[in-house]
């Protein structure tokens, strides 16, 4: 979530004094019996089992009648395989500091009952990934052992809170509760299953429960799913405080307020460097909005950095220094565009492998990356994201929702009025990967020569566009080599071009191309006089699924698109070619928007092979799997298939 | 592997990341743009000037050891903004970083205008595999940046000890334009220096005032280095200078400090000496309770060793020299965890109670390239292993190495010396062996016949050496149905098209001293062609993936390969009734003392059998050996396309 939300806070203190409630996790504390757990049999057979996983939110109301906030987490698990023991003997504590950790127990016990206890003295503090955190040791940890820890720990007032309740592990008994003051009202929704729920009021606390037994572990390694979001989550927001107006708090239209505020903050302050930059940039000169929208876009992509550390007090100083925080970047793209008349939309929005984002519950936590809309041209633009320029985002926003937040004014006074839809406008015609081949053998048949082009459209070209214009010389060749190489495990390239890479000019509306001449012994296998020639290799090597389980996520693909390839094989003199007939395919779910076709046909001494593959839906339920399992594999049954020359 | 490296790799690492300089820039830079540019083309940055002026002198009775870094670089293309955020790294116990001082210089007009760098955060870091350390960080952002754009980096770095002098590189990555290192010390210090890669691009001059000499070494132009797979270790190619003190006089008195590999050996003992050696019932019942039903000493020194591996897991805290010096065994006992120098000190320990010499012994990995005679410091090794006499041979163990078994050192550790202590006073250097590659056998053996279109057969893999270790840690990871999944994905028969059923692992898989054995029965689809009454079917049913050819036009390193090994994979074939032999591929073979193969085709009665023979004698493959390497992989990579042609009788 972007927003500070420093201005909506007070108004959730009491106005009047209080006496400062106690925090109701304060005593919370172990259990004393530290007897095994007995395993069922499906817990047995798990390398370990999380036999208790609680999560406790609490919220009170201190002596000055202000919000505080405390987190406890408990958990209790059993080790079944030593391998298992480096999982858990390294615990992670969200904080920075030992102060900030109120209460703390953490003990091993081993099968024969060795009980061993952690000291809060032996936490250590680190950094990693630019996040700080206190760790601790745990120690005594052995194969049959379990662990046992809670902590409590201070945590900013938030009002709105995410947890899961499903991971790689068994979990037998999953927890959530959200505690505090009677008088504000609570609101959760559980995704992807069930729990059970209690609400309660007791001496002015409010405690919303949520539990499930027995979750079953949810596979993360399928392909084309999006693990974290099909994960057992509960998200919860306060919705209402019945000792103030008592209307809905935190609403999208709220959010859609309070952005536009943000993004404006600047919007008198900064008018002067807004209007020198539009002048530098020459906005007025050019000749269409969509230039003027990538002229900004590549004057702050290729200038100006996200740095939320340093302190940098606003836009003037972000465009002398070249940094600034991310919301002061996103707001001089809004001013900027405001400046030029450029109709835009600012969309709030979150990744769909983190999560999807519910239109019907207005938890802010769905908040938090930042896309603009064009609603000219249908188009988006990822704002902080230098690997994406207008007109192509990063493929997790596609189809999920977003907050839109649209300005409209009224006489002098401008607001921002938002909307929650989805993040549409990409069809699988955007995102393709052709490939043209021409064919040829050399060297007695020992070598197959391929002058190849291949054009890589939208998402398709799996950043190797951007890649490519963002390395230097060195790994720019490299990069080129990998690519061509997935193909031939021997090769010698030559005449390689590489066209359309320079992010900043209009080229990047047109596809990525890499063209060259590749000869290779690779896929040549020779039989006497015959020669067999592995012709479905050509197009690469294709995902394959031959070897899956019972399919527990949803199938995800990422992004609609197709593929489009042209091969053509000319007929070495002499050579009568064979198994021609294995080159009709046709595996087609129209009902699912996917399929794989390829068929071929002669024209002298020539062989052309056309193969299709599409992808039309980004998303399929579960029960398409096997049909969706047939269009993948088709492509890589391609890969198997083999052409026979025969003297003739 | 660097996970279960310890202590003395963060100086080489200290080093690498930070790139030092000249006299931070005070006036207007005087660069021409377009000679660097055309240069060097295709870079983003190129280095003006690094250096690293190390003074050291004896003031108020202490040694002082200062260091002045300084780094100008200039940015080339219009990426510059990529390269604004800036980190200098150092490990708060050995060093202190004070007066940083920093900015960029962007081009206005035919000036440069200077902006200087804003707040400096000093922050607490961590090295990747390392549970906790000192390693701090100091952040900082250079503004304004943009193409020919020249950042100015000046700080000071305060050393604590004197056994650590950095070492410095005098080329990298980044071409670098002038590089210098110079140290001024005592007269009265003796100095020693080693340089390494120099091949003529450094020159060394040595100047005398009155009480100090002064050190200075200069590098040539460079145009920096190649990033390569497989590659040896930075220190092995690139130009570099090690310095340490050997000794110097305090208050008339010699004060010895890095002299030679006794000197450096006195220090480590010293470092061990609060160690306390108590008797501990709990150690004393647990080695009588490993070693009850061994019979023999060696199968005493297995039960411990290996106890050792499986029970004490890798969990590294490297806190100032907490990161030389070993914990209590009973302490590392009691916690259940530790890192490579705890579990040595342990392994000994229990192996003492049991009434068996063992002996720690101090080692850098292969990617350290000096020996102990040539870098007597603590820059020389980076890991600490236990050894025992058997039989007259030294063996070595690495309790970090979890399926290791007794009798292999860890693969990382091949070919190096290790630095064995005797006794407090008495120590030996000791070269590691290299495996031999018939220790490292990796088998596969299939009976198929033909059915239709598709093969079927039984399949059995076997593995021992460091191969079998391999597995063992990937089985880890994978456990239930998981595991079969796993073995089944990575059996990587014929096209991939493939069903395994009935995969069964040996019971005695993850027993060190055995081997792992994998049965299965299999399908393959589509891996025959099928053409009229031809049938045209492969028998190398799996890719050798370990012997690919090297680019040698582009290719600027040796490689490095992690272990030696054997590989077989035996093909039968029964030709389905109705069938005649129409071809059979011929037989082929390439040989020399390091690597070489052998392919051979033969038929008895209705059987044809494949049997093909791979083996690779060596841990790095040099460039002189290239061309051979190139004829051999490719002579290997044919004949493994070779097909056997069959035709199907009249009736």
């Amino acid at each position: 979530m972007k927003i500070r939300l420093i201005t909506l806070l007070t108004f959730l203190s009491l106005q009047f004094a209080v006496k400062a409630q106690e925090f109701e996790t304060q005593t919370y504390d172990l259990p004393s019996d530290t007897k095994h757990a007995v395993l069922t049999d499906t817990e047995k057979a798990e390398p370990s089992v999380l036999l208790l996983d609680k999560n406790i939110y609490e919220y009170r109301y201190n002596k000055d009648g202000d919000l505080e906030s405390v987190y406890t987490k408990h958990r209790k698990i059993h080790i079944n395989d030593a391998a298992e023991v480096e999982h858990y003997n390294r615990i992670y504590f969200p904080v920075n500091n030992p102060e900030s950790i109120l209460s703390l127990r953490l003990r091993s016990v081993t099968k024969s009952g060795k009980i061993t206890e952690m000291k809060k003295s032996d936490l250590k503090k680190i950094t990693e990934d630019d996040h700080d955190y206190m760790i601790l040791a745990v120690e005594g940890l052995e194969k049959d052992a379990e662990l046992e820890y809670f902590f409590t720990i201070k945590r900013g007032v938030t009002y709105f809170l995410t947890e899961f309740a499903q991971s790689g592990t068994f979990i037998r008994h999953a927890e959530v509760q959200v505690i505090s003051p009677a008088n504000l009202i609570w609101e959760a929704k559980t995704y992807n299953g069930e729990m059970a729920v209690t609400d309660t009021v007791i001496n002015d606390k409010r405690i919303l429960k949520y539990t499930r037994e027995n979750v079953p572990v949810l596979d993360s390694e399928e392909k084309y799913a999006a693990y974290t979001a099909n994960r057992q989550r509960i998200e919860f927001k306060l919705a209402r405080n019945t000792s103030g107006s008592n209307l809905r708090l935190f609403t999208w239209g709220d959010a859609g307020k309070r952005y536009y505020e943000i993004m404006h903050e600047e919007e008198k302050s900064a008018h002067k460097d807004i209007e020198k930059l539009s002048s530098q940039l020459s906005l007025k000169k050019l000749s269409s909005d969509e230039a003027r929208i990538r002229a900004i876009e590549n004057f702050i992509k290729m200038n100006i950095n996200i740095n939320e550390q340093a302190e940098v007090s606003g836009i003037p100083e972000l465009l002398k220094k070249h940094y600034g925080s991310e919301n002061q970047v996103v707001s001089l793209y809004i001013l900027m565009l405001e400046n030029a008349n450029i109709p835009h939309e600012l969309v709030v929005t979150t990744s769909r492998f983190d999560a999807w984002f519910d239109p019907e519950f207005d938890t802010w936590n769905f908040l938090d990356s930042y896309l603009l809309f064009f609603p000219a041209t249908g188009k988006y633009m990822d704002p902080t994201n230098i690997l994406y320029r207008y007109g192509e985002v990063p493929y997790e926003f596609i189809n999920n929702n977003g907050l839109f937040v649209k300005k409209v004014s009224i006489g002098a006074v401008s607001n921002g009025v938002s909307v929650v839809k989805k993040i549409e406008g990409v069809t699988y015609t955007d995102n393709f990967n052709k490939l043209n081949a021409e064919i040829t053998f050399e060297k007695n048949m020992d070598e197959v020569k391929i002058i190849s082009k291949q054009e890589y459209g939208g998402n398709a070209d799996n950043l190797y566009r951007t890649v490519y214009f963002y390395s230097d010389a060195e790994s720019r060749s490299k990069m080129i080599d990998e690519i061509i190489k997935s193909n031939f495990n021997d090769m010698k390239t030559t005449d390689t071009k590489v066209s359309n890479f320079d992010l900043t000019k209009d080229e990047y509306s047109k596809p990525f191309i890499v063209e060259t001449t590749v000869n290779s012994p690779s896929l040549m296998q020779h039989a006497g006089t015959d020669v067999v020639f592995s012709i479905g290799d050509v197009i690469g090597q294709q995902v394959e699924m031959y070897q899956e389980h019972a399919r527990q996520n949803p199938i995800d693909v990422g992004f609609p698109h197709y593929y489009e390839r042209v091969l053509v094989v000319t007929v070495p003199k002499g050579y009568e070619v064979k198994g021609l007939e294995k080159l009709e395919m046709d595996i087609v779910f129209n009902d699912l928007g996917t399929g794989f076709t390829s068929s071929y046909k002669r024209d002298g001494d020539k062989i052309i092979v056309t193969v299709n593959e599409f992808y039309k839906n980004v998303q399929l339920p579960v029960s398409a799997f096997d049909n969706f399992k047939k269009v993948i594999n088709a492509a890589a049954d391609f890969n198997k298939i083999k052409l026979v020359f025969v003297k003739s | 592997m660097t996970s279960r490296i310890n202590f003395c790799v963060r100086i080489v690492f200290l080093t690498l990341l930070l790139p030092f300089t000249h006299q931070a820039a005070a006036q207007q830079p005087d660069v021409n743009f377009d000679d660097f540019n055309q240069r060097y083309p295709g870079q983003d940055v190129c280095i003006l000037k690094k250096s690293e002026h190390l003074d050291i002198s004896v003031s108020g009775g202490a040694l002082k050891l200062k260091s002045v870094h300084n780094t100008d670089m200039l940015f080339l293309t219009d990426k510059a903004s990529m390269f604004l955020n800036k980190s200098i790294y150092y490990y708060d116990h050995f060093s202190d970083i004070k007066d940083i001082k920093a900015n960029s210089w962007i081009p206005e007009g035919d000036k440069y205008k200077k902006y200087n760098v804003g707040d400096i955060t000093f922050k607490k870091s961590k090295r990747d595999g390392v549970f906790y350390d000192d390693l701090m960080e100091a952040q900082f952002v250079y503004p304004s940046l943009k193409k020919g754009a020249i950042t100015s980096l000046q700080y000071t770095e305060i050393l604590h000890d004197p056994h650590f002098l950095n070492d410095f590189y005098f080329a990298g990555y980044t071409p670098t334009e002038n590089s210098e290192y110079r140290i001024t010390f005592p007269d009265d210090m003796k100095l020693n220096y080693v340089i390494r890669n120099n091949n003529g691009s450094i020159q060394f001059k040595e100047e005398r005032s009155k009480h100090t000499i002064t050190y200075t070494f200069t590098g040539k132009s460079n145009g920096g280095y190649k990033r390569e797979d497989d590659a040896p270790d930075n220190s092995y190619f690139m130009p570099h200078v090690i310095v340490y003190i050997d000794k110097y006089t305090l208050n008339n008195k010699e004060v010895k400090v890095l002299s030679d590999v006794g000197e450096l050996y006195g220090w480590y003992q010293e470092l061990l000496k609060n160690l306390k050696h108590e008797n501990h019932p709990e150690l004393k019942a647990l080695a009588d309770s490993l070693t009850r039903n061994a019979s023999t000493e060696r199968e005493k020194i297995k039960a411990i060793y290996y106890w050792v591996q499986d029970q004490i897991k890798y969990i590294a805290f490297e806190d100032g020299l907490g990161g030389f010096i070993p914990r209590e065994p009973i302490e590392t006992y009691n916690k259940r965890f530790g890192d490579c120098k705890d579990k040595a000190t342990l392994l000994n320990e229990l192996l003492h109670e049991a009434g068996i010499k063992s002996y720690p012994v101090w080692i850098g990995t292969r990617s350290i390239p000096y020996t102990y005679n040539e870098v007597p410091t603590p820059m020389v090794d980076n890991h600490m292993i236990a050894a025992v006499q058997d039989s007259g041979k030294w063996v070595f163990m690495d309790a970090t190495a979890q399926h290791l078994p007794y009798g292999l050192p860890t693969s990382m550790i091949q070919g190096k010396e290790g630095l064995i202590g005797i006794s407090p006073s008495e120590y030996k250097l000791v070269t590691v062996p290299e495996t031999p590659y018939e220790t490292n056998k990796q088998e596969e053996s299939f009976g198929i016949t033909l059915d239709g279109g598709l093969i079927k057969g039984r399949g059995i893999t076997y593995a021992s050496g460091y191969p079998a270790e391999l597995i063992n840690e990937a089985l880890d990871q994978v456990n239930g149905d998981k595991r079969t999944e796993w073995i089944n994905k990575s059996l990587g028969l014929g096209n991939g098209k493939y069903k395994a059923t009935g995969i069964q692992l040996n019971k005695d898989y993850n027993n060190r001293d055995s081997s792992v054995i994998i049965n299965y029965d299999f399908e393959i689809q589509d891996f025959v062609t099928t053409v009229g009454d031809q049938v045209y079917v492969n028998l190398n049913l799996t890719k050798y993936s370990n012997f690919e050819k090297i680019d040698i036009d582009k290719r600027e390193n040796d490689k490095e390969i992690d272990f030696k090994t054997s590989s077989k994979l035996e093909t039968v074939f029964k030709i389905p009734e109705g069938y005649e032999i129409v071809k059979l591929p011929s037989s082929q073979a390439y040989s020399n003392p390091k690597f070489g193969f052998s392919v051979n085709y033969s038929v008895t009665d209705n059987m044809i059998s494949l049997k093909k023979e791979v083996y690779v004698n060596v841990l790095t493959v040099t460039k002189a050996d290239f061309n051979d390497w190139n004829t051999a992989a490719g002579q290997l990579y044919d004949a493994s396309k070779d097909l056997i042609v069959l035709k199907k009788l009249n009736p």
